[in-house]
């Protein structure tokens, strides 16, 4: 097989090339082309096994659509994406469902996720049913396994979910998500529902599953120190593109794109006294009839000329870390 | 006498389960021009605390206690009295913006309707008084805006015009319940900034709620922490973050992620937790609350009220507990190790 061979070139698991994704609103009047949302404007990254990505960025900026296109939940308007090699929008839908063993997602609202008719032990086993071929006897054994490893006991699987708090819930989602063995775990907004106390049990039950399986995460956030806990690496989103991809621990000591940094220092610090920070005016922009420059030039406090007209691409400012902005240059000196 | 009092405040809902405390003699006062920050998880009684104040309790709750404001027993008035207070001395914004504004009524009508009702102004004094108030929260053309409906507005501007309403009558007390929890956190950042500069410039007193210790440290002068429905530790922002007297506010602390840790890629350190969970309020032990997720509890805890210590000799930071020297000690240590 060529796995040794592919080990030794790079192992990544997922692959995402130039992902595009519009949404066409419906027509408001008969004589003009109807307006379109741009909701992911050529996004590309990779992660290799055993590592995980954040990504962070704003409500409206794509990120969720981002999770949803990785997991072939959206077609894809351009571009593609590769999970473990495999291009998934040239598979067969057999071949696609048979493909989605691979890769599973755990969702934002554990109260909406889980279906409250359903015993545990049935929710956690669907997946198994519907993508695995297993007789009755390896399917309970899987179940009992994954409820294990999550931090539940045995006898949780007769309960439903209405009989469990939120981060249990959570763990839950996230069992169901693991029984299928995936590489690749893609989590949107996992702990953004729970509690502190809570949040920090789900967050330190991510790592050991990854440090005991060997998962792979594709996580996405608003919360940024959430993200700088669990990943390795970290995307800033901006209106459908990302704007800064590099080592978490890199991008979040030395932030080089101006919205990276705005955003950074809007986090409030559990230091007490009231700050003086720059503060980023204005909302989002909509996300519908982009500007032709850099999407971030009306808000940006160092915007120049040349960010109306031409749209800054990701570029090295140093090793593994990329930033799209006119004057990366000058950050970094 | 301070303006507002809340003395051995008790909220009892009675649920299908028996009856639950979801506030237990809570007692705080406030000043004009003082910011008090509460902070807790979910289900921990601060916004039946909120709801209290205002008399807005759901019809299975019971208060006892008392809730003075400017030397008016609340408790006492009847509900016509009430209306004239709500919305007018004490007001509210709430979490979520989408949904705390009616959808069928202009903006305009929804800012005004408070000072038509409290202030007897005519239509037109209060249309104009609104165009200043949207103007001040930092509303762009406040005078078109008022013929906007809620969903032409994005969710920072709703809760600016939230911010706004609440306002409108110049109230003594304003509560922000979770203001920002539904809001992008640069959007937070402005909305932050807006009540913390409204507040110093009319002087009037804010409870601000919020389960974010962050938004909590930058923005409120003195905190107080409640778990289970009972206040565990009181004090000023600098001297509760400095000290963290209460095991529940050490662990609370602990538990959140912070941001330039160095996180995973330097030392893959894990985050403290609380272990269990946070209780339902039917089943809390009739002494400390945090009795049975306390690794510093013993029997004693469970069964006992806890007493209120000083704490560092620092103007009015209490704490409620019956060890307080266990969990000092082990701050201190924590310290030394770090």
């Amino acid at each position: 097989m060529t796995d040794t061979q592919v080990e030794a070139v790079v192992d990544d698991v997922v692959r995402a090339t130039n992902v595009v994704r519009h949404y066409t609103l419906p027509r408001e009047s008969l004589f003009r082309p109807p307006a379109v949302v741009q909701a992911l404007n050529g996004v590309s990254f990779s992660i290799s096994r055993g590592r995980s990505l954040g990504v962070v960025g704003e409500s409206g900026c794509g990120k969720s659509t981002l999770a949803r296109c990785v997991m072939a939940l959206e077609p894809l308007d351009g571009g593609r994406v590769e999970i473990e090699g495999a291009h998934l929008e040239g598979l067969t839908p057999d071949a696609l469902r048979d493909k989605r063993r691979d890769f599973q997602m755990v969702f934002q609202d554990p109260f909406g996720s889980l279906d409250p008719r359903q015993k545990v032990a049935r929710i956690v086993a669907e997946p198994l049913e519907a993508l695995e071929n297993l007789g009755r006897a390896e399917r309970l054994e899987r179940v009992a396994e994954v409820i294990a490893s999550v931090g539940l006991k045995p006898t949780d699987i007769d309960k439903f979910p209405h009989e469990f708090s939120g981060g249990q819930r959570q763990r839950i989602a996230i069992a169901r998500a693991l029984a299928t063995r995936p590489t690749l775990i893609v989590a949107d907004e996992p702990v953004s529902a729970l509690d502190v106390s809570v949040q920090a049990q789900v967050l330190n039950l991510l790592q050991d599953l990854q440090d005991q399986f060997g998962v792979t995460y594709l996580m996405i956030s608003h919360d940024l120190a959430v993200v700088e806990y669990v990943c390795d690496e970290v995307a800033v989103m901006y209106l459908g593109s990302i704007v800064e991809h590099g080592p978490a621990v890199e991008v979040f000591a030395n932030p080089v794109h101006p919205y990276t940094r705005a955003l950074l220092e809007a986090v409030p610090q559990l230091v007490p006294g009231r700050k003086k920070r720059l503060r980023l005016s204005g909302n989002v922009q909509s996300p519908i009839d982009l500007p032709v420059g850099c999407a971030f030039a009306d808000r940006c406090p160092q915007v120049e000329a040349r960010c109306r007209e031409g749209r800054p691409v990701l570029e090295d400012v140093s090793r593994g870390h990329k930033s799209a902005c006119f004057l990366n240059a000058r950050q970094t000196t | 006498m301070a303006l507002l009092e809340v003395k051995n405040l008790d909220v009892t809902l009675a649920t299908s389960r028996g009856p639950a405390r979801a506030v237990r003699n809570l007692s705080f006062d406030l000043d004009r021009g003082q910011t008090l920050g509460i902070v807790g998880e979910s289900g921990c009684g601060k916004s039946m605390t909120a709801l209290a104040l205002l008399g807005l309790l759901p019809e299975n709750g019971v208060t006892t206690g008392s809730i003075s404001l400017g030397g008016q027993d609340l408790l006492a008035l009847d509900e016509d009295a009430m209306c004239g207070v709500r919305g007018n001395r004490i007001s509210m914004i709430f979490q979520e913006p989408m949904t705390s504004l009616n959808p069928l009524h202009t903006i305009g009508r929804q800012v005004t309707e408070p000072m038509l009702i409290h202030q007897g102004m005519t239509r037109d004094e209060a249309r104009a008084e609104a165009v200043r108030l949207l103007e001040r929260v930092g509303i762009a053309s406040a005078r078109q805006r008022l013929d906007n409906y809620p969903h032409q507005l994005s969710g920072g501007q709703r809760q600016r015009v939230m911010i706004a309403m609440a306002l409108s009558c110049k109230p003594d007390v304003l509560i922000a319940d979770e203001p920002t929890t539904a809001l992008d956190v640069t959007i937070q950042g402005q909305i932050l900034d807006l009540i913390a500069d409204l507040v110093s410039e009319s002087g009037m007193a804010l409870i601000l709620i919020s389960h974010d210790l962050g938004v909590i440290a930058e923005t409120v002068d003195r905190v107080l922490v409640m778990y289970g429905g009972a206040g565990v530790e009181t004090g000023p922002t600098a001297s509760l973050f400095q000290h963290l007297a209460h095991p529940y506010t050490q662990g609370l602390f602990a538990a959140v992620p912070k941001l330039g840790s160095g996180g995973k890629g330097k030392s893959r350190t894990r985050l403290s937790t609380i272990p269990g969970l946070v209780p339902e309020l039917a089943d809390l032990p009739p002494g400390c609350t945090f009795a049975d997720r306390c690794d510093l509890a013993d029997d004693k805890c469970a069964g006992t009220m806890p007493t209120v210590h000083d704490v560092a000799n620092d103007a009015g930071h209490r704490v409620a507990c019956l060890k307080p020297d266990d969990a000092k000690s082990r701050m201190a240590t924590s310290e030394a190790g770090a």
